[in-house]
């Protein structure tokens, strides 16, 4: 019994070394893919059009309809308790602060995240990753630094837009419900909104950025040799990156609250 | 040109020796060929020698430098003047024919203006007969199609050092032949070549020196000759079925 | 999906720039809204206490936000300083003898706030300067020397409360003078200062008129509390009826024909009578200024007692509005006569 424990244990701290030695590998390889960059740009602009792009329209739809209930709702019970004005804050809390980093990260394990450990996964079994080191071209360089960029840079973009058309597209779809003056809801939005907001949701939605192109990558890359493999380390890797962008969301919220 | 010697090789998998204690030499400018029943660790070999997967114990060593202490540059040269012809095609799946001809030239060779860089991809195809193929995706192609333009994917940079993981396997016989033609003009350079056939005809043709394994050990390496003389029982046991039947068991 | 990936670098770049325009643009609106591009002018006050400021405290003036508090600290000698900013836009209004004022609602919600008051002077105040508050004797000056421009305020309530003080500034002035005044009338009378007799009744008279007057706005106020001064007012009255009385002993003394020999000629009628007026006078002025202290002290209940009345005719507003739309009440309801002020009527019964 301790003896299973402790190899459990130990097995856990050598595959945790093991990926932390992974994340600093592609962290290696990306400062040099940003001085050389060549022969990876293309893999980087497809997977920004893959992640970023083709996700824009789920995004979209979501942040709208999240932003739209706020209102709705907000100001239908606000005024209720004097504290009309609170809609605003409410608002930017939950779409620039809370949510809309999150459900952005959601949306892109599910659509992304699944399709790079998929990807990878399928390349490792049908030899191409052989194929790739025999040609002298390192995968890591090729194969995970523009997802991982790719990944990261298309969350944080997502992320700028899922604020932009919750904070102002829902605007427009809550004035066939529930019709509020243009001037003063720009105007109260834009004097609640702080840098602190702005600067923590970027944050966020880097970090996750970071952890779902990882996680993705790095179970795309433990599949050995079977096809079989490739489903289970998929799940492994969407299981593992709810989880980690959960505890690094608590963190960073734990920061913030520190700092502000 | 490449010397490679391995020493000590051990990889073991999943508790299981793959490979255990293995020291040879392939010369340089001659074919080799790795003969074994099936699963005593060809591919794997092939694969080691090759720099392809990383060994538990052992090392590499080419041209008297070990491969495991060699810089990028070094290491990328190593990679600019040696290909692998794989066992499945292992062609890049999302990248066209003509992407998975370019991507290697582009690596190893920037400065290729696109014209002899488009000429060059032209001709590799040709050589192997599917120059119509040039823009479609692997999938969109046949086994035998895909092997063929793999190979010609690892010769496009003119290796001097090439391993062949049994190219011919699981090809119809049209094409293999035409492979087999392409494979036996390659014996006539001064390439080195490390292969694993299957095919007895190749192997009786191509091989200068062979290597005999069984269970992941090194049973016997010489001169072709030697060997298929040998008079250890493994050794001419092994010879015996593979090589002393009246039909190829591709 | 073929054209996504024939224009990839087109769609990905426009996706790019998109997104960080939107970024940049939601930063400038950002910054003008908040005004991170312009100046502010920095200045300091103090006040007796911390209570109820906060940092960002928004200062106004007429219900505008003109700048807003940067920082409180309390001092060794335990007052509180703060420094605040006016925002550029505004900083004409900061004019020489400007007070702030930190002005609390007493039913907790809303109402409350820093009030900036400009001072009626023209110069305006340079920046790191300090801006009295009206916590203090610097600021309350200014704005009894009627220095400072203060607005009618909006919250009834409030206006009462504040209201109050300088109604009972004004009562502790007048009686201070009205004591005064009959220090130098008995002193007249006894024959130590000279001077028409009449000049100083009359006098006395407009005295005790201003002391009505006075009296009866902080009785509009404070009514209730006032119920136990009913003794002292009627004394008042009747001194005042007697001082003022058309056939009375001023005017008898203010005719040409009356004079001072008149008077030493009246057997010391008119003396005896005088005197005791004055010495009514005096006993007034002594209980009237024990009750003004008493108000001074019992200013917080006056509050709660407004604000009890208040929520009373809240309700009674919302009764009458209720019965006022209730169609078969409407016009039904006799409208609301004047009430003559409750001072008023009891000065004109007798008891």
């Amino acid at each position: 019994m301790l003896g299973k424990l402790g190899r459990w244990m130990i097995n856990h701290i050598k595959a945790l070394l093991y990926g932390l030695g992974f994340f600093f590998q592609i962290m290696k390889a990306t400062i040099g893919f940003a001085r050389k960059g060549q022969v990876g740009r293309k893999v980087l602009t497809m997977q920004i059009l893959f992640t970023g792009v083709q996700a824009l329209t789920n995004i979209s739809l979501i942040a709208i309809a999240l932003g739209a209930v706020i209102i709705i709702q907000g100001v239908g019970i606000l005024p209720q308790f004097g504290q009309g004005d609170l809609i605003y804050p409410i608002l930017i809390t939950i779409i620039t602060r809370e949510l809309g980093p999150m459900l952005c990260a959601f949306i892109i394990i599910a659509r992304s995240g699944t399709a790079i450990a998929t990807e990878i996964g399928s390349n490792v079994v049908n030899h191409e990753i052989e194929a790739y080191i025999a040609a002298g071209i390192d995968p890591i360089s090729y194969l995970a630094v523009p997802r991982f960029i790719g990944v990261t840079i298309s969350l944080l973009l997502l992320n700028l837009y899922f604020n932009f058309f919750g904070l102002i597209g829902s605007y427009f779809i809550t004035q066939f419900i529930h019709p509020i003056q243009a001037a003063e809801y720009f105007r109260k939005i834009l004097y609640n909104l702080h840098p602190e907001d702005i600067v923590s949701s970027i944050i966020k939605s880097l970090v996750f950025g970071v952890i779902i192109s990882v996680v993705s990558i790095y179970y795309g890359f433990k599949v050995e040799q079977s096809s079989t493999e490739i489903p289970q380390m998929t799940i492994k890797a969407v299981g593992m990156s709810f989880v980690l962008c959960m505890l690094a969301d608590a963190f960073i919220v734990l920061i913030y609250y520190t700092l502000y | 040109m490449y010397d490679i010697y391995l020493k000590d090789i051990t990889l073991i998998k999943n508790e299981r020796k793959i490979l255990a204690d293995i020291e040879t030499h392939f010369p340089v400018g001659k074919t080799t060929v790795i003969i074994g029943p099936s699963g005593c660790g060809k591919s794997t070999l092939l694969k080691v020698a090759a720099a392809l997967i990383p060994v538990d114990h052992g090392n590499i060593f080419v041209n008297d430098k070990n491969l495991r202490k060699m810089n990028t540059s070094g290491l990328l040269d190593f990679r600019k003047n040696s290909s692998f012809v794989f066992q499945d095609a292992a062609l890049w799946a999302n990248q066209s024919v003509y992407q998975n001809m370019s991507l290697p030239l582009r690596l190893h060779f920037p400065e290729m203006d696109k014209d002899t860089h488009d000429n060059k991809i032209m001709e590799m195809l040709d050589l192997v007969g599917y120059t119509d193929s040039i823009h479609l995706r692997p999938a969109a192609l046949s086994n035998g199609e895909r092997k063929m333009i793999s190979l010609a994917r690892s010769l496009i940079t003119s290796p001097g050092l090439i391993f062949m993981d049994n190219p011919l396997v699981l090809v119809d016989p049209s094409v293999a032949k035409k492979m087999r033609k392409l494979i036996l003009d390659l014996h006539n350079t001064e390439a080195t070549i490390i292969a694993n056939f299957s095919s007895q005809e190749l192997i009786k043709q191509m091989a200068d020196y062979l290597i005999v394994m069984k269970d992941g050990k090194l049973v016997e390496a010489g001169t072709a000759e030697s060997v298929q003389n040998s008079t250890d029982p493994v050794t001419s046991a092994i010879i015996n079925s593979l090589l002393n039947q009246n039909q190829d068991y591709i | 999906m073929k054209f996504q990936i024939r224009f990839a670098d087109q769609i990905v770049g426009l996706f790019i720039i998109l997104a960080v325009m939107s970024i940049v643009f939601i930063l400038i609106m950002m910054g003008i809204n908040q005004r991170w591009f312009a100046k502010d002018y920095k200045y300091t006050s103090s006040f007796k206490t911390g209570n109820g400021l906060s940092v960002g405290m928004p200062i106004k003036l007429k219900g505008f936000q003109i700048g807003s508090v940067d920082k409180i600290n309390l001092l060794e000698d335990n007052t509180v300083e703060i420094n605040f900013h006016i925002f550029d836009t505004y900083i004409e209004k900061v004019r020489k003898n400007s007070v702030l004022e930190l002005s609390v609602s007493p039913i907790g919600i809303g109402g409350g706030g820093m009030l900036f008051h400009p001072g009626k002077a023209t110069d305006i105040i340079p920046e790191l300067t300090f801006i009295p508050s009206t916590d203090f004797d610097e600021g309350k000056e200014l704005i009894a020397k009627e220095l400072v421009n203060i607005p009618p305020r909006d919250d009834t309530i409030l206006n009462i409360i504040n209201d109050i003080s300088p109604l009972l500034r004004s009562v502790d002035s007048t009686l201070k003078s009205l004591d005064e005044l009959l220090i130098s009338a008995n002193a007249t009378i006894e024959g130590d200062m000279e001077g028409p007799v009449g000049d100083i009744i009359e006098e006395v008279a407009v005295m005790v008129t201003m002391l009505n007057n006075t009296l009866s706005s902080a009785m509009i106020a404070a009514n209730e509390i006032l119920t136990n001064t009913y003794g002292i007012t009627s004394n008042l009255e009747i001194t005042t009826a007697g001082l003022t009385d058309t056939k009375g002993l001023v005017t008898h003394l203010l005719d040409p024909k009356g004079s001072i020999a008149t008077l030493l000629d009246d057997d010391d009628e008119l003396y005896k009578e005088l005197f005791s007026i004055v010495a009514e006078i005096a006993k007034t002025t002594e209980e009237l200024s024990a009750f003004v202290k008493y108000i001074n002290n019992t200013q917080p209940q006056i509050s709660e007692l407004l604000e009890g009345s208040r929520e009373a005719l809240v309700k009674g507003k919302d009764v009458l509005e209720g019965l006022s739309n209730n169609p078969l009440l409407r016009g039904g309801i006799t409208g609301v006569t004047e009430q003559p002020t409750t001072f008023m009527s009891y000065g004109e019964e007798e008891f």
